[in-house]
């Protein structure tokens, strides 16, 4: 039986640290509205108005009599800045006075009750411009013009004759005033006859600005509110453990061995929860929870993958490329071509699987009665949670509240998955008592639901006379990147129904994922030929920043260098003819003079064709992103410098990278960081990070073991330049990571000989003489 | 009862004493501004001062802590001109957050002990981890602050 929690355990000194910061107990009703956050931008639980009241003049905006906008967002914040971007597609429209907007996250409850109000509420794909830009411009536009609806029924005179800036609406005959506040209620009341178009890129005064984001200062005085920080009145905390091999089950475990210990308050068994069947162990705070976790008696069923390690793994998917495959394109006449050929260059690439290992460790609040539940969450899919939590809970939706907290990184799987069904699950069972689960990072690294993707794939080419391929083959073997995701519930509207499509005139099975750059091939080979073989493994595989790009764009930026070196050949220039050599059709959004453009600026800025010191290699890859069912591109090229000790001791010196501009970039401010910080996340994995199961358990246990690139190995010169082009691009969120690893792979090439095909180098001897 | 000495103030708190620092401070007093990232000491999102050094409260028993000078992120970041904090807001440090508590605890240690530090000095001493990749950031903000703490 539950023992009353001690109180005592929630000593909240308010004094402690003097004037004006007061200690949270978060979300238990109204807060004290402190001075400051009047003028925030953005309230630390940003689930909330920094300041209530307003007029809501559609489900977006609000506006204060004091011309205050409230601007709701329809995305989850990560640290890419939407909760500043949005507001800004919004506001270039609605043409208010920038200082006075402040922004909160929609109400997912709402959304699904008032069926998809905001049209669509995750965060995936970086597709937060591409999906809403055109929304959000709406939304504002519709909003300014029921504004001057409005102040010309105040005024009687023709709407044509009214002006917008800053929060005001003038007559501009009479050089009547008034202000956006003034006339907010009435402008709620208007129905337009018809919606105002929506402004061009070349009319934009606030997108493409550099904005300083909303919520960077509440994360500097660390005043930002993470899932992990919720704390509620009589709330108590469960940390799990899952069986350690994937597919294990939980056999037993002996509660009265722990039944003692200090603030313990329960064992619960959770079947078919999560990733894998555990258990969890209940008490008045986290620390008591682990520790008596730690100490737990369990027995496990090993469960069938007990003896599956990565060997294991990597042998099945070499099986499948050293024989012919599912053959989802296959133009002219390759295997022809090879039987006679006499110059064939040949690769395989292994690369493993990644995990997303957010700073913020998994973790769920939740409180669950017989009518109602409430989640606190950081999440990239807050209605798709909430669907999950309802049907856990066996509540209608309609009653069930998520409070979308900032989060602590996405990166592709942030939120909704194995923790938030164990809060649930836990949640019923306390009957109202709230619970909060918090993952260790060794649970967070032996669970992820799912992993990104392990692939391998051999490369043929038969080079013609010239040097030039004549022939082509990719065989590729992979898990699907859509293999588990959760806005799986919510996505039809939106991306491919289902991951696995039917292709090409054979319509071989597949997951598109999988064929994500070859569908469409952007290097003019006569003869071309893709086998994909899809793997479903015990090991639980999702998106992971960039998907399905991340493999193929290795594979065949690496390959092409390849080629070009065996053919003794300028790795750029073989490019430049083999681009120019592709027909115009080849590229999505005729993109084949940018692909020029993009090479020729990236072999430019990094100084490609200067003499380099013994040791030194410029690498290039470059990718647009292209999805196989169009959906828009983000043209990247990257040149990365590298030196190589003759010991092998890798060094990035420098890191070029050339991106596609289109039409405008929301926040250049915010689009630079990611740039930057992409650059980090693709390091790691080139560097050492990979996941590796030994008997069906997962090897790395700690950022020791799964160490992300740091400070000291974070490269100093890091420059960004720009193409502008005729499109919108698809985003700026994961599109330069995949090409890291194969230009780091080329520059290594290049400075040493020594080709790496599989990453990460720490397995590899790189020393050269 | 375990008495600590946190941002100046005591605290009697009633927890085994091999509890973690961190988590005395985050679920029994509500200081939440220290993040729990790994619990083995290696990421750094813990970091606090203990006698003004930088030190990583998943790994500290408040057992062994005595009357130490505990000083947490809240006792920084509510100081409005900071010159750490300042400059993290300056440069726009932050993307999604979470580390950076760490991150500015472990700077405003390095620039008091060495307010010019040069690159090597910030490689050596900024080993907290940052996920989403703010290290750039991080390299510029700390030499902002040590601008800021020039003029004084």
């Amino acid at each position: 039986m539950a023992s009353e929690l001690d109180r005592r355990q929630f000593l909240v000194a308010t004094a402690a640290v003097g004037g004006g910061m007061a200690l949270w107990l978060h979300g238990c009703g109204p807060q004290p509205v402190e001075a400051a956050l009047v003028q925030a931008r953005v309230n630390p639980q940003p689930w909330l108005p920094p300041t209530e009241g307003g007029v809501e003049i559609n489900p977006w905006i609000v506006i204060d009599p004091d011309d205050r906008v409230l601007i709701r967002v329809n995305q989850s914040e990560v640290g890419q800045g939407v909760l500043t971007s949005n507001p800004m597609m919004i506001c270039e429209e609605l043409e208010c006075d920038w200082s006075k907007v402040h922004s909160m996250f929609a109400d997912p409850n709402r959304h699904i009750r008032e069926n998809n109000a905001y049209r669509r509420l995750y965060t995936a794909a970086s597709s937060s411009v591409r999906l809403g830009r055109e929304l959000y411009q709406q939304a504002g536009a519709s909003a300014r013009e029921r504004l001057k609806a409005a102040a010309a029924q105040e005024w009687g005179v023709p709407v044509e004759e009214i002006a917008t800036a800053n929060s005001v609406l003038t007559h501009t005959p009479s050089g009547r005033t008034l202000r956006y506040g003034e006339v907010a209620a009435k402008a709620a009341t208007i129905t337009l006859e018809r919606e105002p178009a929506i402004k061009t890129p070349d009319r934009y005064t606030l997108i493409g600005t550099r904005v300083p984001r909303f919520d960077v200062e509440l994360k500097s005085r660390a005043q930002a509110v993470f899932g992990i920080d919720i704390r509620l009145p009589d709330m108590v905390y469960a940390a799990t453990k899952q069986s350690p091999a994937y597919g294990g089950r939980l056999q037993s475990f002996s509660f009265d061995a722990i039944r003692s210990m200090p603030g313990v308050i329960a064992a619960v068994p959770m079947e078919n929860i999560g990733s894998a069947s555990g258990v969890a162990v209940v008490a008045d705070s986290w620390w008591r929870a682990k520790a008596a976790l730690d100490k737990l008696p369990v027995e496990w069923e090993p469960g069938p993958n007990a003896n599956q390690s990565t060997s294991d793994l990597i042998e099945a998917y070499r099986a499948k490329i050293n024989q012919t495959g599912p053959v989802a394109i296959d133009e002219g006449d390759a295997d022809a071509v090879f039987r006679r050929a006499s110059k064939i260059v040949e690769a395989e690439y292994v690369l493993p699987h990644q995990a997303h290992a957010q700073m913020e460790p998994p973790n769920c609040t939740a409180q669950v009665t017989a009518d109602r539940a409430e989640l606190w969450l950081g999440t990239q899919a807050p209605d798709a949670a909430l669907l999950m939590a309802a049907k856990i809970a066996g509540l209608s939706p309609s009653n069930v509240f998520v409070h979308n907290c900032f989060e602590g990184g996405g990166f592709g799987l942030g939120g909704c998955h194995g923790e938030l069904e164990q809060a649930v699950t836990i949640a019923k069972a306390l009957n109202g008592r709230p619970v909060k689960v918090v993952w260790s990072r060794e649970e967070d690294l032996a669970h992820v639901n799912g992993y990104h993707p392990m692939g391998v794939a051999k490369l043929t080419a038969a080079l013609g006379p010239d040097g030039m391929p004549i022939a082509l083959r990719i065989r590729v073997a992979g898990n699907d990147a859509l293999e588990y995701t959760p806005v799986q519930a919510t996505i039809q509207n939106t991306f491919q129904a289902s991951p696995l499509i039917e292709y090409g005139p054979n319509k071989v099975r597949l997951a598109h994922q999988l064929l994500r750059g070859f569908h469409l091939f952007p290097y003019g080979v006569p003869n071309f030929k893709v086998e994909v073989n899809t793997m479903k493994t015990f090991v639980p595989c999702s998106t992971w920043r960039s998907t399905g790009s991340y493999a193929n764009v290795f594979y065949l930026e690496s390959f092409i260098e390849e080629l070009a070196r065996a053919a003794g050949q300028d790795p750029v220039e073989y490019r430049r003819a083999l681009i120019a050599a592709a027909r115009p059709e080849a590229f999505e959004d005729n993109a084949k003079d940018d692909w020029l453009l993009a090479l020729n600026t990236v072999a430019e800025k990094a100084g490609w064709g200067r003499a380099l010191p013994k040791g030194t290699g410029i690498g290039f890859a470059m990718d647009d992103r292209k999805s196989v069912a169009p959906r828009g591109i983000a043209l990247v090229a990257l040149a990365a410098t590298v030196s190589v000790t003759p010991s092998g001791e890798v060094t990035v010196e420098r890191l070029d990278i050339v991106h596609d501009e289109g039409h405008a970039i929301i926040n250049p401010e915010a689009a630079e960081r990611q740039v930057r910080g992409m650059m980090a996340w693709g390091l790691g994995p080139v560097f050492s990070q990979e996941i590796t199961f030994r008997n069906g358990v997962v090897e790395q246990t700690n950022y020791d073991s799964y160490a992300p690139v740091k400070m000291d190995l974070f490269p100093k010169d890091i420059a960004i330049h720009y193409i502008k082009t005729n499109r919108w691009i698809s985003g700026i969120g994961e599109e330069a990571v995949p090409l890291i690893a194969p230009a780091i792979c080329n520059a290594i090439h290049m400075a040493t000989g020594k080709r790496a095909r599989s990453i990460p180098l720490s397995r590899q001897d790189l020393s050269w003489t | 009862m375990v008495a600590l000495n946190i941002n100046g103030k005591r605290f009697d708190v009633d927890v085994e004493p091999a509890t973690p620092l961190l988590w005395v401070l985050r679920d029994t007093i509500g200081l939440t501004g220290t993040k729990f990232g790994c619990g083995a000491a290696i990421c750094g999102a813990c970091t606090v001062h203990v006698d003004g050094s930088p030190m990583r409260s998943c790994a500290l028993r408040v057992g062994m802590l005595g009357d130490r000078e505990i000083t947490t992120i809240e006792a920084i970041a509510e100081q409005k001109d900071h010159p750490v904090v300042a400059a993290w807001i300056e440069e726009q440090v932050p993307q999604c957050g979470y580390c950076q508590a760490g991150q500015i605890m472990t700077a405003t240690a390095l620039l008091a002990s060495n307010p010019k530090p040069s690159d090597a000095d910030i490689d050596r001493e900024m080993t907290n981890i940052c996920r989403c990749g703010t290290y750039a950031e991080i390299r510029a903000a700390i030499r902002k602050a040590s601008e800021l703490m020039a003029k004084g």
